[in-house]
């Protein structure tokens, strides 16, 4: 088991989640995007967001326009689509009882250990 | 002192060393090559390009105005190696988050449900119908027009076979019936509506910026392929259709029906193989012709009707040689026809005419009425049995095995006082001899009651001789004295001609 790899497929799961639940209250563009999940220290790279929402919108569950910037380049504003938000609605469900099916697993086996 | 290069990133130009230069163009090809396989990987590159150029902006000061090796490897080190940026779509075509992909059914034969070649299976699956129901529909239109055989035979040649578990899958696929069909067709115009809408919109914001022509390009090609899509199908039904409908007309000539149009001097009433046989010698050219014909008229109808399932059904090219094979046949079709109206040709070389002068009793009266013989020829034979090319009649009577023509009248002046009829028989064939038999089978009668002259309406011969040209010339010689008097509707039915050194009235 490569714990690095482990930790990449968990991150790589949460990060469209993350990204549609952060476009679901506002409209943010790129560079927005990335600061926020850097913050939150779900990014590793930069590079990883830019196929994820190329392939989200792709799917329809993401919109974007095109925004000016005073002197750099124009900004890709992105918003969540009506099937971006049902998707989201299911992605929280399963999401809720993950959270759940795993604080009891490891809650059981702490338990066991204790 | 280092050289700089200068370059255009996502619109933005920047003054960057040269070592950084090269080694950003290295890392944006790894990148672009990384993606290459995926939907929408121009759009990933030029938004990390963008990207690119927003750090490089934060790099730029007042007193540092060029970009070095440090920032490139610190932009590269932010935004990642292409390996650590994501796997190029790990499962390809994976229901996966893809879900808006349509499960797209395409028509296969069916190998596990078969009696000849698979169709009725393939179509039953397709329409999601039992196959028995269109295999009685085969059936049924095989007694209308021959139609089952023809259609059955090019969907076999047409539609590929489901060989594997996945080709399997796809012909069972979705159902399609009409609802969805109309629901797809909908989806489609909808999303048509959407991309215009966008386009539009998105060419207002940004009408002066040149960077955005990409999108532009990307959205324009998407509705494009909208559009064609439309087109393509239309198209597919159109060339079905015409296929359909020239097969009916080809079909009808050759076996069943006379000709349904009637141009006043066009084709009435015949068939392929009568006009045929009238003019070619032996009855296997008369096939061989017929063969031709029915192949060079219904390759092309093969191709469009091939082309048109292809197109409807989204079928690919099944095989290379199809193609190739029956153009090939296609020219030995026109060859042989060729060679045939050649052969058909060679039966007119020669001419011949017998001419036989009657001199007809001479009466007192002053006029002579010329009529024509009314019991001479059943009229539905005319109208139905007839080949007619300009001045060229042919026409023949199933019942006796005769055939027809029109004789022409010429009336002149006899210089004395006897009334001479002559008859000038005439024919052409492939040897004068040949020529002279076919004059000599003619058969042209007429009668005089005192002043009466009555002419039959046509000559005959033999349908066997063909049609040679065969003609009867009547040379009617009247003294001056004498006026002629034509029937009523005479000269519809005969072609006359007079001198006018002669009288005649015709009511």
């Amino acid at each position: 088991m490569n714990l690095e790899n482990t930790k990449a497929q968990m991150r790589k799961g949460v990060l469209e989640f993350c990204i549609l639940s952060l476009l679901a209250n506002h409209e943010a563009y790129t560079s927005e995007i990335i600061g926020t999940l850097k913050e939150s220290e779900l990014l590793v790279v930069e590079g990883t967001v830019y196929p994820l929402l190329t392939r989200l919108k792709n799917d329809g569950l993401l919109n974007y326009r095109w925004e000016e910037s005073t002197g750099g380049p124009p900004r890709k504003y992105y918003k969540i689509t009506p099937l971006g938000e049902e998707f989201l609605s299911e992605l929280k469900k399963t999401w809720n009882q993950l959270v759940s099916a795993v604080e009891n697993t490891t809650k059981v086996v702490s338990d066991e250990n204790a | 002192m280092k050289k700089t290069v200068t370059a255009n990133i996502s619109g933005i130009v920047f003054h960057i060393d040269e070592d950084a230069y090269e080694k950003l163009g290295r890392y944006l090809s790894n990148v672009k090559s990384h993606f290459n396989a995926e939907a929408g990987s121009d759009e990933i590159l030029s938004d990390i390009e963008g990207r690119i150029a927003e750090m490089f902006q934060e790099k730029i000061t007042a007193s540092k105005k060029v970009i070095n090796i440090e920032d490139v490897n610190e932009v590269i080190a932010q935004l990642g190696e292409p390996e650590q940026m994501a796997e190029p779509e790990e499962e390809p075509k994976s229901k996966g988050h893809k879900y808006e992909e349509k499960a797209q059914k395409r028509l296969y034969r069916d190998p596990d449900d078969k009696y000849i070649g698979g169709v009725s299976g393939g179509l039953g699956a397709f329409f999601n119908l039992d196959p028995v129901w269109i295999r009685v529909a085969f059936v049924v239109f095989t007694f209308v027009y021959g139609f089952g055989p023809i259609l059955y035979i090019i969907l076999w040649i047409v539609v590929p076979k489901a060989k594997t578990t996945a080709e399997r899958l796809e012909m069972r696929g979705e159902k399609v019936n009409i609802s969805n069909i109309e629901k797809s067709i909908k989806e489609e115009l909808n999303e048509l509506k959407d991309n215009i809408k966008e386009f539009s919109e998105e060419t207002k914001q940004h009408f002066k910026k040149k960077e955005k022509s990409k999108v532009d390009r990307d959205r324009s090609a998407q509705m494009a392929a909208g559009l064609v899509q439309v087109f393509v199908k239309a198209a597919g039904i159109i060339l079905i259709f015409l296929a359909f409908s020239f097969l009916v007309f080809l079909i009808s000539a050759i076996f069943f029906f006379p000709f349904g149009f009637e141009i006043s001097h066009g084709i009435f009433g015949t068939s392929l193989p009568e006009i045929f046989s009238a003019f070619l010698t032996s009855t296997q050219w008369v096939n061989l012709a017929l063969i031709s014909i029915v192949l060079i008229v219904g390759i092309p109808v093969f191709w469009m009707l091939m082309t048109g399932i292809q197109l409807l059904f989204d079928i690919k090219t099944t095989s290379k040689y199809l193609g190739l094979i029956t153009f090939i046949i296609w020219l030995a079709a026109i060859a042989i026809l060729s060679i045939s109206a050649v052969n058909g040709a060679r039966n007119f070389t020669s001419h011949h005419e017998i001419s036989s002068e009657y001199v007809l009793e001479t009466t007192e009266w002053p006029n002579l009425y010329i009529r024509l013989n009314e019991s001479g020829v059943p009229h539905d034979v005319i109208r139905r049995n007839r080949f007619q090319v300009a001045r060229w009649s042919y026409m023949w009577q199933e019942s006796t095995d005769k055939a027809m023509g029109i004789p022409e009248l010429r009336l002149k002046a006899s210089g004395n006082d006897q009334i001479t009829l002559e008859v000038i028989k005439e024919s052409r064939g492939p040897s004068i001899r040949q020529a002279a038999m076919n004059s000599e089978s003619i058969n042209f009668s007429f009668y005089q009651k005192d002043s009466l002259l009555i002419l039959d309406p046509v000559f005959y011969f033999d349908k066997d001789d063909g049609w040679r040209n065969q003609k009867v010339k009547l040379e009617l010689s009247i003294p001056e004295d004498k006026v002629a008097m034509l029937q009523k509707n005479f000269r519809k039915n005969i072609d006359v001609q007079w001198s006018r050194a002669i009288n005649v009235v015709e009511p």
